[in-house]
């Protein structure tokens, strides 16, 4: 039986500080599935997500609105949001690795601000700490977007251990 | 989950309606999807997006839904919202008409057609109110009767019509 739920592409990278998955979005979906996973190399730092325009450069504008919940196991939880801001902080750095999946909405429709879920967890070998996140973020200007980039805000030594994304289309 | 996933039913609102039902839900599959993307009322501020489950193709409307939600925004601490014992679930804040000002979200449906247990849901949902701040409701509700669900049908509350929306049902494949 025909089903519904298609893989698009896959992308991934070891001891890089950011991954991108370029040319992952098309007329031929409006909502898709993102599988995501990595471990760092550091136990500080966040991750940070930003999209890509419809000639693969990365926006990083203040375009962004976000919000996100980060629940963590050994402590409060904290709460991360931002108005007009130029990226999502879409996870924390987790040494342990960390898996979690997107959801987004009208990338490619020109006419449409893009929307995204995210939840994910993931842990540190600092107390093998766990910290979930459930979050939001819409990009507010109605483009064409043709891709996504995921990449450590630390930078220099703060890198991905390994990181791979999957793209699946929901027809 | 590649391949996972069979349509259901789905229903493309390019003119105003009073609702949308959704139906096809049978023991074929386990758990269900429901993916809600680009609602936009007729009438700016003036109802919330709600559910309720539909047996043998007509909803539910009595006392016997209940949900929690963690409410992320933009614009300030986030919060709770619960409730019990309502007519209907909650799907999201005050939807508007403005610009962006639409509606996304993405539940999951266990149990629906087993008549000896409820039906929860897992909720996702994401949209720009009529303010417009950007909010998110995560949690999950129940509907509590033991019945048979056959679909959902989804509605705007104060009887305010659906302008546009795209609503789709999946199967979980087993």
């Amino acid at each position: 039986m025909a089903t519904n739920l298609e893989f698009i592409k896959s992308a991934s990278g070891t001891n890089v500080s950011s991954l991108t998955v370029t040319d992952c979005f098309s007329d031929k979906y409006d909502v898709y599935d993102i599988t995501f996973d990595f471990a760092g190399n550091s136990v500080t730092g966040y991750i940070e997500f930003r999209l890509l325009d419809s000639t693969g450069t990365e926006i990083s504008s203040a375009e962004y609105d976000v919000a996100g919940l980060m629940m963590r196991s050994y402590n409060t939880y904290i709460e991360n949001r931002s108005v007009n801001t130029t990226g999502y902080t879409i996870g924390y750095n987790q040494d342990f690795g960390l898996g979690g999946k997107l959801t987004i909405f009208n990338p490619y429709d020109s006419s449409s601000y893009t929307f995204l879920l995210n939840q994910n967890a993931g842990g540190t070998t600092s107390a093998g700490q766990l910290i979930g996140w459930k979050g939001i973020m819409t990009h507010k200007v109605a483009e064409t977007i043709s891709g996504i980039k995921f990449f450590v805000s630390g930078g220099g030594s703060y890198d991905f251990n390994y990181i791979e994304a999957s793209v699946f289309g929901v027809k | 989950m590649a391949g996972s996933l069979i349509k259901i039913d789905e229903e493309i609102v390019t003119s105003a309606v009073a609702s949308v039902t959704l139906t096809g839900i049978d023991s074929t599959y386990d758990v269900y999807q429901l993916l809600i993307k680009n609602v936009i009322p007729e009438t700016d501020n003036l109802g919330d997006l709600k559910l309720r489950v539909t047996e043998s193709g007509t909803p539910n409307s009595t006392a016997n839904y209940d949900w929690a939600y963690k409410v992320l925004w933009n614009n300030g601490a986030f919060f709770n919202q619960q409730n019990t014992n309502q007519g209907e679930l909650d799907l999201s804040g005050v939807l508007g008409t403005g610009t962006g000002e639409s509606q996304m979200a993405n539940i999951y449906i266990f149990n629906a057609p087993n008549s000896s247990e409820y039906t929860f849901f897992t909720v996702e949902q994401m949209n720009y109110d009529k303010t417009p701040d950007f909010t998110g409701f995560n949690g999950g509700g129940v509907f509590t009767s033991a019945s048979t669900v056959n679909g959902v049908n989804i509605f705007i509350a104060n009887s305010c019509n659906i302008a546009s929306g795209k609503f789709t049902l999946y199967g979980l494949k087993k």
